[in-house]
């Protein structure tokens, strides 16, 4: 495994989902809060669902069946295991940049 | 709203209606939704059901937003012949094919179907003809000196012909346009410059040509080739353009 694959434009949202659900289940409205709260980006509804979507379809997250017409998700192992694999990612190349910017400085 | 929302939601294929749908109603219920909103998803429900990106979409549209410019400039090329009102024909005779000549090597150019450089020489034929055009503009208000004008607006109209020769020999060697709808490009830009040239001469100098004779004859193919030459081209380019022919062969969707 490594990382999220290339879901073309749907990549960042993609991974600002996984994020979201790392905090526990959600459905598309609370997601799109928590998301807004965590990283200060608004996630258009079809750009929200057009992420879900790509989303289960790789096994990522998966819906919980319930009577509600609203739908939670949850992250599979396969998805947290992409979303870390990811953030490791992100905080070597934060880490390095920082570490350049201290010496810069 | 509820006649908006079931248009979009018409735009998203079967599958993911029959499985996201009633959930994706329910969500949008708790929102505000904005205009940005209603944009975003109907561009989503397109990507969803072509499998392509908003901006290969975008390019899409584009392209065949120009083809529908190049057919509506043949119309009003066209309807010359039903205006009884001297002026307004000879003015939709000018700007019809300077609409589609215009704007056919910008849509080109931000399809980047040239190579770059002829790309920049043809570009700047077109930015030299509108400027020419606009100077002859300002010198009609400022000066009744028809020659003046006259020049200008001649050198503008010439370089327009010199484009849409150039044009359609850059489709030609680019395979973007069919090689009989180039052909008939090129002989269109060769009546138009010839046709407008002849028209200014007679004007500015009152000189009058003999319509008999080689010339005579020259001339008549030439006028030939401009009207309906331009016409052809106009209604071809227009149609292949908007049939999304031009996108598939840059293999931007499809």
């Amino acid at each position: 495994m490594s990382g999220l694959p290339d879901l073309g434009r749907f990549s960042d949202p993609a991974l600002l989902i996984l994020a979201s659900l790392a905090g526990g289940e959600k459905h598309g409205y609370s997601m799109m809060e928590d998301i807004e709260m965590i990283s200060g980006i608004k996630l258009g509804p079809g750009t929200l669902y057009g992420a879900i979507g790509r989303l289960e379809e790789h096994g990522f997250i998966e819906v919980i069946e319930t009577n509600d017409r609203r739908k939670p998700y949850r992250l599979t192992g396969q998805g947290l295991s992409a979303l870390e694999e990811t953030l490791q990612k992100m905080n070597r190349f934060a880490q390095t940049g920082l570490q350049r910017v201290g010496d810069a400085k | 709203m509820t006649f908006l929302l079931n248009l979009v939601m018409a735009t998203y294929p079967q599958t993911w209606r029959e499985r996201y749908e009633e959930e994706f109603r329910a969500m949008l219920e708790q929102c505000e939704l904005s205009i940005s909103d209603w944009l975003d998803m109907f561009f989503t429900a397109l990507e969803t059901r072509s499998g392509y990106t908003r901006r290969e979409l975008m390019k899409d549209l584009l392209n065949r937003l120009t083809g529908l410019i190049a057919l509506v400039s043949a119309l009003g090329f066209g309807s010359v012949f039903l205006i009884p009102h001297e002026d307004t024909a000879e003015f939709m005779l000018t700007v019809s094919p300077i609409l589609s000549v215009l704007l056919i090597p910008a849509m080109h150019r931000i399809l980047k179907i040239h190579r770059p450089k002829m790309s920049f020489a043809v570009m700047m034929t077109a930015i030299l003809a509108v400027l020419l055009i606009v100077f002859a503009m300002v010198a009609n208000l400022m000066t009744e000196n028809i020659l003046i004008v006259g020049s200008f607006t001649t050198m503008s109209l010439i370089l327009i012909g010199i484009w849409l020769i150039s044009v359609n020999g850059l489709a030609i060697s680019t395979g973007t346009l069919p090689l009989p709808l180039g052909m008939v490009g090129i002989f269109a830009g060769l009546g138009w410059i010839v046709t407008v040239t002849t028209t200014m001469v007679t004007s500015l100098t009152e000189m009058s040509f003999n319509g008999t004779g080689l010339f005579g004859a020259f001339y008549g193919v030439m006028l030939m080739a401009l009207l309906i030459g331009y016409f052809v081209w106009a209604i071809g380019t227009g149609l292949y353009f908007i049939s999304g022919k031009v996108s598939r062969k840059l293999q931007l969707v499809y």
